[in-house]
């Protein structure tokens, strides 16, 4: 009996830990572009986040502290407040022997609005416009190699990186963002 | 015994036929007027991050100008992109959604920059001559207080 129930717990700590998992997501973008309810419903923190909860996402309402202005700072704590991980000081996100957080970056248009762009398994970075499809590409049509030198439009404001623990599954990752 | 209780049915029946007639007559021009209480769902794209503005479109002469500019235009013979909206940061386009399913509207329509994008049961491509149909939208965005001149010099920017 002592024994069924210490494998039951052992199970059960190990399905625990494998959900809490965090893993590179490839670049995938059909699964956004369905021109319905995923596509227009999820934004750019959405995307970041690789979480689909089809109510376009705003940093910190989860956390019940929304951003109060449209600057780097106001907008990159609230996102904190939802748990994303501020970057530590090595410029790495958090990394275990199987598990790995995966970068975000955080741009804002001054006053107007902001955008998150992801880190992609292959290295690469891709973003999903608000209700536009993901893609791969910036606003001159260059694949991006790094959010800081990609053409941004008036998103001319980089805030900086974060660590989001996402999943290699489109749409399933594991921040808490609403 | 018989013929008297055919006599009763009857009226019965019949009675049962009206209110049926009657509760049709009632539902249906409701559920219409329902659906055109609900309207065009316009959606302007510039946004990222924050929602997009939107507004409703219910008058029935703005339906009839939408059917007009997109029964007047032409088919675009080639176009090799999936869609026109494009996936860039800043003004990218207005999406017309007509979830009420307004007759003679199709289920969405996008415009952007000279394109009109259909989607019924294919999808086509027409051409917005002297962009006349975007334009009309964002009058109308102006008119209703979805967006203000500040978005407005943006769309005309294309930032």
């Amino acid at each position: 009996m002592i024994a069924k129930s210490a494998t039951m717990g052992i199970l059960l700590f190990t399905v625990t830990a494998l959900g809490a998992c965090c893993k590179l997501p490839p670049y995938s973008s059909s699964y956004w572009n369905d021109g319905g309810t995923i596509q227009y419903n999820n934004n750019c923190y959405n995307y970041g986040n690789n979480k689909r909860t089809d109510t376009f996402a705003q940093p910190g309402r989860a956390a019940g502290a929304m951003y109060t202005s449209l600057t780097c700072s106001s907008v990159y704590n609230a996102a904190v407040a939802d748990g994303i991980e501020v970057l530590p000081a090595s410029g790495q996100c958090p990394k275990g022997t199987s598990s790995e957080q995966d970068k975000v970056a955080l741009v804002v248009a001054p006053g107007w609005d902001y955008h998150w762009y992801r880190q992609d398994d292959n290295g690469m970075w891709s973003h999903k416009p608000g209700g536009t499809q993901a893609t791969n590409l910036d606003n001159s049509g260059n694949p991006i190699s790094s959010p800081e030198t990609a053409n941004r439009g008036g998103y001319t404001d980089f805030c900086g990186y974060l660590c989001s623990c996402s999943d290699d599954d489109q749409g399933a990752g594991h921040e808490t963002i609403n | 015994m018989t013929i008297f209780s055919q006599r009763m049915r009857t009226p019965r029946i019949s009675m049962a036929i009206l209110a049926l007639v009657a509760a049709i007559c009632w539902v249906v021009p409701s559920m219409a007027q329902d659906a055109e209480k609900a309207g065009l769902q316009v959606t302007i794209m510039m946004f990222s991050g924050r929602p997009d503005p939107s507004y409703t479109i219910t008058e029935k002469t703005l339906f009839e100008k939408v059917k007009g500019s997109i029964s007047a235009a032409k088919e675009r013979a080639r176009f090799d992109k999936k869609t026109i909206i494009p996936s860039i940061l800043g003004y990218r386009g207005i999406r017309v959604e007509n979830k009420a399913k307004i007759q003679g509207i199709p289920a969405a329509v996008a415009v952007y920059r000279g394109t009109i994008e259909v989607r019924n049961e294919r999808k086509k491509f027409l051409i917005d001559e002297s962009g006349a149909f975007e334009s009309f939208l964002i009058n109308q965005a102006l008119k209703k207080g979805a967006i203000d001149e500040k978005m407005l010099n943006r769309i005309k920017g294309g930032r």
